[in-house]
């Protein structure tokens, strides 16, 4: 090491205030992409949805058996609702637990608030689960479209879709903010996972309308067939989105509270 | 570097305890003008990393407050430590990163704009010289490489405090003394806080201390205070002249009262005073007797390491006091 080499201080640089924010989320959904968990399972889900479309396509085009568009949509957003939720659980209950041995000695000790960090993740994972779901389902819809029986409204997929979505922004949001409040990874996917199939069971014995997954199953078919009126979509909206913003909230309180 | 007057760092009676079961820190009062080079020593479970830590707003206070540049350091303190440079005892780095990315990324929570950070990033590799390795996985490099990449992470926001836990823990000599000379270069134009376990290193770069015994601050004040609190009444002299002449002026010097050890070791006289002697006093009727027998002194110097000793008998002195510690806190 050369003291004499030392850069000169240039006194004060320039800030960009959002810069951290956007290094943790970019840093976030390039690491969640490449990581064998996000592949393994949009690639599952891809295949075994693509699969249950062309079996379908199969029996209408050969068969001649009439397949209803909306109904197999009904059925993979569903698959997706039940096998996703559980994915999305494994996804986002290590999103800070898991980085805990670098947080206190590269990341929280820069200029980087815990607020900062922590909406960086939680955008990150929510942003690509939704996002995730919205494309690949977006996409099969779309091969559905073409190859059966067209008994589906282009408004009424983005519906169930945007609905599917929104669960699993609120199911993401329960991951990362466990993870933001505990030590260990694993004892957060226990946790997170056992809350949110709980909740769904619960959910399916209150017979609550817009949590219960089963009701949400036959309205996202009836959306796709039917449409959706405004007020219910967003009412069942703001419910999720109001879910969703409560966890975050505690999750980012907790966090910015406890010691790293 | 900050206004004449103010202070970098203040702690005010700063306390931390985990879960109500340990108690990592008590009663903490520390404040750090600028341009001071602080060394934090104590043993392994003192409280230096819980103290650095609560500085860098990783840990919430139990109770008390830290100052940072007159502004209290919290969680969310971003623009605060914007201002830190700090080295982590153990640094870890993301996995496969190489050196360019992990000082991008560290620049990047800095918030610095890119032409700044390319810029600072490729003159930092150049000064701890890395430029080499700069595209390899920093998990092949090895540990003295990657002290040096956390000292260039540490100054990538050319920070006015910096804050080292321990930079020349496991480093070869060389690398060692590259990184005394490093702090040595940055005390003129920044204030440190150096921890370190090497009471030799504190002793070489810092103007004050601070020791923590146990979670108490037993001593703060300058590197000249702890040393003079110790007693020098141990010291060696090399001589020249014949044998016969220095035994004969090792024997008068016996039948003086202020030296209770006097010992001849190949041409080196060893004296130990007596609680009461004056030091002064007593080593001028050494060098009177020396003067008398023709015998010339060719060195002197006091026995053990002076910051090392003080610190010793700071710790013994605390332990010593037992339940007066309630009482009179900090140095007596």
């Amino acid at each position: 090491m050369n003291p004499v080499d030392l850069p000169a201080s240039t006194s004060t640089a320039r800030i960009e205030r959002f810069m951290p924010f956007w290094t943790v989320l970019r840093g976030d959904i390039r690491q969640t992409v490449r990581s064998w968990m996000y592949l393994l399972g949009m690639g599952t889900y891809a295949a075994l949805g693509l699969g249950l479309v062309l079996h379908r396509a199969a029996m209408y085009r050969q068969a001649g058996l009439s397949q209803s568009a909306a109904a197999l949509l009904g059925e993979l957003l569903f698959m997706a609702l039940v096998s996703g939720a559980t994915w999305a659980v494994f996804l986002s209950a290590g999103a800070i637990s898991g980085e805990r041995q670098l947080l206190a000695d590269a990341i929280l000790c820069r200029g980087v608030s815990r607020y900062q960090y922590y909406a960086g993740k939680w955008m990150a994972r929510v942003v690509l689960v939704s996002a995730s779901f919205l494309f690949c389902g977006a996409a099969i819809a779309g091969i559905g479209l073409c190859l059966l029986h067209y008994d589906v409204r282009a408004d009424g997929v983005g519906v169930a879709l945007l609905w599917l979505a929104s669960v699993f922004a609120a199911v993401v949001t329960l991951g990362v903010s466990v993870s933001a409040l505990s030590e260990s990874t694993l004892f957060s996917v226990v946790v997170v996972w056992l809350a949110v199939h709980g909740l769904g069971v619960l959910f399916t014995m209150l017979q609550l309308e817009e949590c219960n997954p089963i009701r949400l199953c036959d309205r996202f078919s009836r959306a796709m067939r039917e449409g959706m009126a405004f007020e219910e979509l967003a009412r069942s909206l703001a419910c999720y989105a109001g879910a969703t913003l409560l966890i975050g909230l505690v999750g980012a309180i907790g966090f910015a509270r406890r010691d790293i | 570097m900050e206004a004449a007057g103010s202070c970098v760092l203040e702690t005010y009676r700063l306390t931390k305890m985990y879960q109500n079961r340990q108690i990592a820190l008590n009663d903490i009062n520390l404040r750090v003008e600028p341009g001071c080079v602080l060394g934090l020593l104590g043993a392994n479970g003192a409280g230096k990393t819980t103290l650095i830590r609560l500085i860098l707003g990783l840990h919430r206070p139990t109770t008390g407050w830290v100052k940072v540049f007159g502004r209290r350091m919290t969680a969310n303190a971003a623009g605060l430590r914007r201002r830190i440079g700090y080295i982590p005892t153990q640094p870890r780095f993301p996995r496969g990163a190489t050196p360019i990315d992990f000082l991008d990324f560290t620049g990047r929570l800095f918030g610095l704009p890119r032409e700044v950070r390319q810029t600072r990033l490729g003159a930092l590799l150049r000064a701890v010289n890395l430029l080499e390795v700069s595209g390899e996985p920093i998990a092949s490099l090895s540990t003295g490489l990657q002290a040096r990449l956390s000292v260039a992470a540490s100054l990538i926001n050319e920070p006015d405090l910096l804050i080292w836990d321990e930079p020349t823990q496991g480093l070869d000599p060389e690398a060692r003394r590259s990184m005394l000379e490093l702090v040595k270069a940055l005390s003129r134009h920044k204030t440190l806080i150096l921890s370190s376990h090497n009471l030799s290193d504190v002793d070489e770069v810092c103007t004050h201390a601070a020791v923590l015994s146990r979670g108490h601050l037993i001593f703060f004040g300058s590197l000249q205070d702890l040393k003079g609190r110790m007693k020098r009444n141990h010291f060696e002299l090399d001589l020249e002249g014949e044998h016969k002449a220095i035994s004969k002026a090792a024997q008068t010097i016996r039948n003086l009262p202020e030296f209770k050890v006097v010992q001849v070791r190949h041409r080196r006289l060893e004296l130990q005073l007596t609680e009461q002697a004056a030091n002064a006093s007593a080593l001028a009727n050494v060098f009177m007797t020396l003067a008398d027998n023709k015998v010339n002194l060719v060195s002197i110097r006091t026995v053990g390491q002076q910051t090392e000793q003080a610190f010793l008998d700071l710790v013994e002195r605390d332990e010593s006091r037992g339940f007066a510690r309630v009482y009179v806190n900090g140095e007596d």
